[in-house]
């Protein structure tokens, strides 16, 4: 296997990817609108949604890839899931940067504990447990099955967080309870397209996870044949 | 300027110093399985 950046698919994906993003930081910037009170701290919005919009299909990514690793027990999709939690916790990081740094002129504190915001921070934790039960659960088989298992239960958290607005009494909720279908069209296409660009990072990362996921493994596979040689 | 730009800007900066941080660690790993061939 070759260096990911050696094949020419992975380069143009690459060119792409930088691309988008960049054109997507111009209309952040230049063409949003200004939206009266927040002004400049409501453009967060298009960093912060699709950010946390793709930390959710990069948790999916981990339980279905999880549970195909618990039915067929090939490494493969153990490489995928772990690629997932990966990428899905450091998305999931960025949501709890970036919505600080919206909340603080926002609602004049970084971190309040009502129900949208605990069960974020709820799922980033069990991934940090994940990461940690992965570390010291001993042999490759075994940790890569109770992490499929933890991986799995996690996406139960974001259902959890989705509807969280509205499950919750409205006395605890401060996040705000945006109808997107309401929107201005200018904002939601600029946020449309931010969506997309988060999307094209996200496959671009986990596609560049895996793929080092890989060469260990075979250097591993390798070496133990080696040894047993 | 309009109201509350460096919150912007720390967002965006912050965003992709955690990204390049990531991206740069699994480079160096790859790096590291490719020269142990």
């Amino acid at each position: 296997m070759q260096a990911f950046h050696a094949i020419r698919r992975n380069q143009v994906f690459l060119v792409i990817t930088l691309a988008v993003a960049i054109a997507n930081l111009w209309l952040i910037y230049q063409a949003a609108p200004l939206v009266p009170q927040q002004e400049m701290a409501q453009k967060i919005f298009y960093y912060h949604v699709p950010l946390a919009w793709n930390a959710f299909l990069a948790y999916l990514l981990v339980a279905a890839a999880g549970a195909a690793y618990l039915i067929t027990r090939q490494p493969r999709w153990d490489r995928w899931s772990l690629a997932g939690a990966e990428v899905g916790t450091l998305f999931a990081l960025l949501i709890l940067i970036t919505g600080p740094i919206w909340a603080t002129p926002t609602w004049g504190r970084p971190w309040s504990w009502e129900p949208r915001l605990t069960t974020t921070l709820v799922l980033f934790l069990i991934f940090v447990g994940y990461f940690m039960v992965r570390a010291f659960s001993g042999p490759y088989e075994r940790a890569s099955r109770y992490a499929a298992v933890i991986g799995i239960l996690a996406v139960i958290d974001i259902p959890l967080i989705l509807t969280a607005v509205t499950w919750w009494a409205p006395e605890v909720q401060s996040h705000p309870q945006m109808e997107m279908t309401r929107q201005p069209s200018m904002i939601l296409r600029i946020f449309f397209f931010s969506l997309f660009s988060f999307t094209l990072i996200l496959v671009y990362m986990l596609r560049y996870r895996r793929h080092v996921s890989e060469l260990e493994f075979r250097r591993m596979a390798r070496a133990e044949g080696t040894n047993d040689a | 300027m309009p109201k509350y730009h460096g919150y912007l800007l720390a967002c965006i900066i912050s965003v992709w110093v955690v990204v390049l941080a990531y991206v740069l660690r699994i480079w160096l790993r790859e790096r590291k399985v490719l020269s142990q061939r």
